[in-house]
């Protein structure tokens, strides 16, 4: 923690680079694809098949043979259980339903026609209504935004802090859609939702911190930082464990989504709130001795 | 230490916690006794059909309503899996003993009498539900269809389109259904619906597609002339009443009884020129009244629905108005009347719904097999016992006190508990968005509860009171929280409410804890930690 105290008018500036890069990542994202970020088959719209057995054939086979049979792009991933392929998930740009029960027969003949329809799940997503599902998700991102920068504002009632926490939030999600688009995630409607709650998360430690810089004033600043550094890293460490716990554990692509976003997420937000945040509040709280209250 | 407990248990905040956990256990009603599979739908004429096991009716919407397999040849059958593995394994000219919690039934397993393959008896189950609470389409299995239509229709239109549907899904024999109109916010402040929701038991997605798809067309016709239908508006019902009634009711010839009803309705004056076209050239029977020799047949897509004798005066004349009949049967007259009017009600409906010439687009449709859903809920219940276990670890590691450590499991748990009952109060569905909900709100109520845990242990070198501390931890956790619950507020109706189950378990969940659970943790804190202070 020292050294952030010592440094801090330093240190600021590294998550400043760090928020320049995502930008770049991101708009060099926007140019490829004209959106922000990598959008999956719920956004984009398409046909999504996932079939709950081992196949008898190579997951790249399967590829090959669908994509022989089709116009459609097809993408064909296994579904790994306890290191073993124990199912597949086939996606494709079908739209139609004479296209999206062409390739399910398809599949199930791959199958040798030995699948039941316990193991199957289809989603088909009309382009129309994914493309909806995008423009709806990114007012919600923006009402939510500016919901907070209010609520901040009025807790605090100074615009410098404010604004700190403001930034913060939003350098979260900007850095956090940069690395999933690093990783290759491709975002559905879950995804989007767990940027929206990830608002709500790095916002709890932000205003912890403020409120405990900028209203214990019968304490030193130094110990102010210390105490809501380890409050703020607790918080933070067991909602990471929990997070963490679900993204390996869980079977469902759309709570590992939600999950795996939610932690890059925290982890971003860790490394924003006791940088910049921190610092800015630092520096804040020293220049003008805050005034009393 | 006993001294603490009684002080805490007093305190008027974890009364009202108490209160709480009691009344949520009394609405979610878990049971831990052997259950069963429920029965979702019996396919018409199928073996179990045969056997006697009854069909379930459209008003017995709810799982807990459905008939339970109990036992099938005295094996007790557990789950969907255990049903699975005996139907799978069935030869032809088995015969199982089914026994339910209301009878006991003996089935006889066919084969297909050309290909000789297994027929399956005809039973749609699902695992019994063991508490009230609703599952959704993820993790109960089924079929979800999400429609549009074609060009811009006013609310009223859509509410018919709604009802068609419904009706038509009906007539089909499928049982627990929701058709649902899907507005891009409430109509309170403003919401146009955008599409049409239907949600189906069962994964026959094809059917289903085939089944909405295809144009309402509701026809009628006389002897092989098209008379009204096919997309004009050539039906209404004329309003006020006596348009409608029943007549007469008598014995029937089986020993039942049976009544009659009248519907008045309203041709255009097309339909009704064409109507005096078709009818001049028949031929008048006597048939216990004076009819005419072809009947008024009505067609919804092709599938005759119903015959109607035509009244002999109608003949060749164009009347805008003409009088349906109808009837209905029943053991006694009561009953008979009661179906009666069901089929007059019927015969309105589609009337005047059936020739809205509407196409529908779909434009989502997902089906999930219940044997993946009771999986993911297995997983689920795995997944939030481990991250409430990697939670309490961290807390014990930081703190190495138990006495922390147990409040803050009793809490999160206590506020998944009265998350769950407010969606069995709400009769809202759990699918696997609102599960990750859940786990988000113990992420949110472990958070703020270590904002408790600190104020409370911070120095008295502050000198700050009990009350100032926990004033301070709380309006950082107030504003937290409306930051929260104004960024998820708008899920519940963009993206059509797919991620309403998300937004509403944390917005709930986050809010019973701000108000209940969270201040009687802090009350538990102040109580077990007192003696930290001095």
């Amino acid at each position: 923690m020292w050294i952030i105290e010592k440094h801090y008018k330093v240190l600021i500036f590294l998550p400043l680079l760090v928020l320049l890069l995502a930008l770049v990542q991101i708009g060099f994202q926007y140019q490829q694809t004209g959106a922000p970020l990598q959008k999956g088959i719920s956004l984009t719209g398409g046909y999504s098949l996932a079939v709950a057995q081992a196949p008898l054939m190579d997951v790249e086979d399967i590829q090959i043979a669908l994509q022989e049979q089709f116009d459609q792009q097809i993408l064909v991933r296994g579904v790994q259980e306890r290191g073993q392929l124990a199912g597949i998930i086939v996606e494709s740009d079908a739209t139609t339903f004479e296209q999206t029960s062409a390739l399910r027969e398809a599949v199930v003949a791959l199958y040798g026609d030995t699948l039941s329809t316990e193991f199957i799940s289809e989603e088909t997503t009309g382009a129309n209504l994914g493309n909806t599902f995008y423009q709806d998700m990114i007012k919600a991102l923006i009402i939510a935004f500016i919901v907070m920068g209010i609520v901040v504002f009025i807790l605090f009632r100074t615009i410098i802090p404010s604004i700190a926490v403001i930034l913060a939030a939003f350098a979260d999600i900007v850095v956090t859609i940069a690395i999933a688009n690093m990783l290759g995630v491709q975002f559905s409607t879950g995804g989007l939702a767990a940027l929206l709650m990830l608002i709500g998360y790095s916002v709890d430690t932000d205003i912890m911190l403020t409120n405990r810089m900028l209203k214990q004033h019968r304490m030193p600043i130094k110990e102010r930082l210390t105490g809501a550094f380890q409050t703020g890293m607790l918080m933070t460490g067991t909602t990471l464990v929990a997070v963490l716990i679900a993204l390996l554990v869980s079977d469902s692509a759309v709570i590992s989504q939600i999950m795996l976003i939610i932690f890059i997420g925290l982890c971003v937000d860790a490394f924003f709130t006791w940088l910049a945040n921190a610092g800015l509040l630092l520096w804040y709280v020293k220049r003008g001795k805050h005034h009393e209250r | 230490m006993k001294d603490k407990i009684v002080s805490i248990i007093k305190h008027p905040r974890v009364i009202l916690l108490l209160v709480c956990i009691v009344v949520a256990l009394l609405l979610i009603q878990p049971t831990f006794t052997h259950q069963g599979v429920a029965i979702r739908h019996v396919q018409q004429d199928g073996a179990a059909h045969q056997a006697g096991i009854p069909i379930p009716t459209s008003d017995q919407v709810r799982a807990l309503q459905w008939e339970r397999i109990l036992h099938i040849n005295d094996e007790r059958i557990d789950d969907v899996t255990m049903y699975f593995s005996f139907i799978d394994n069935a030869q032809p000219g088995d015969l199982l003993d089914i026994t339910t919690n209301r009878n006991t039934y003996l089935v006889r397993v066919e084969a297909h009498n050309e290909t000789n393959q297994t027929l399956d008896i005809g039973l749609d189950v699902v695992n019994a539900p063991t508490n009230k609470i609703r599952k959704g389409l993820d993790l109960q299995g089924g079929t979800r269809v999400l429609l549009r239509p074609e060009g811009n229709i006013t609310d009223d239109e859509f509410e018919h389109l709604r009802d068609i549907l419904e009706l038509r899904l009906n007539m089909f024999g499928l049982s627990d259904i929701r058709v649902t109109v899907v507005r891009n916010l409430p109509q309170a402040i403003g919401g146009v619906p955008q599409f049409i929701m239907v949600e189906i038991a069962g994964i026959n997605i094809a059917e289903v597609q085939e089944l909405i798809a295809s144009q309402g067309k509701f026809e009628g016709y006389v002897g092989d002339t098209l008379v009204f239908g096919s997309g004009q508006r050539d039906v209404s019902i004329p309003r006020g009443t006596g348009n409608s009634g029943i007549t007469t009711c008598g014995p029937s010839a089986d020993g039942g009884f049976v009544c009659s009803y009248f519907l008045n309705i309203v041709l255009s004056q097309e339909a009704a020129r064409r109507q005096a076209d078709a009818t001049r050239p028949l031929q008048i029977v006597t048939d216990g009244g004076r009819y005419l020799s072809e009947d008024l047949r009505l067609f919804l897509d092709d599938e005759l629905m119903n015959e109607l004798r035509i009244s002999a005066d109608l003949r060749g004349s164009a009347t805008n108005h003409i009088q349906i009949t109808g009837s209905g049967e029943g053991s006694t007259e009561r009953e008979a009347r009661q179906d009666a009017i069901a089929n007059m009600r019927q015969m309105q409906n589609i009337l005047q719904t059936g020739s809205l010439p509407v196409s529908l687009h779909i434009e989502k449709a997902d089906t999930i097999s219940p044997t993946l859903g009771s999986a993911f809920i297995r997983n689920s219940l795995l997944v939030g016992l481990l991250a409430i276990l990697g939670v309490v670890s961290v807390i014990l590691i930081r703190y190495r006190r138990p006495i922390i450590a147990i409040p803050v499991i009793i809490t999160g748990l206590v506020e998944v508990l009265l998350v769950l009952a407010a969606a069995v109060v709400l009769q809202w569905q759990l699918d696997l968005a609102a599960i990750a909900g859940i786990i988000i709100v113990i992420g949110s109520s472990v958070d703020h509860q270590i904002v408790i845990i600190d104020q409370t242990l911070r120095s008295t070198s502050l000198s700050e009171t009990w009350k100032q501390r926990v004033k301070r931890a709380f309006a950082i956790i107030l504003g937290a929280y409306i930051t929260t619950v104004a960024a998820l507020l708008p899920l519940l109706f963009f993206g059509a409410g797919l991620l309403k189950g998300f937004a509403l378990t944390t917005i709930v969940g986050v809010t019973l804890g701000v108000l209940i659970t969270r201040p009687a943790f802090a009350v538990m804190m102040e109580v077990l930690l007192s003696d930290e202070k001095s």
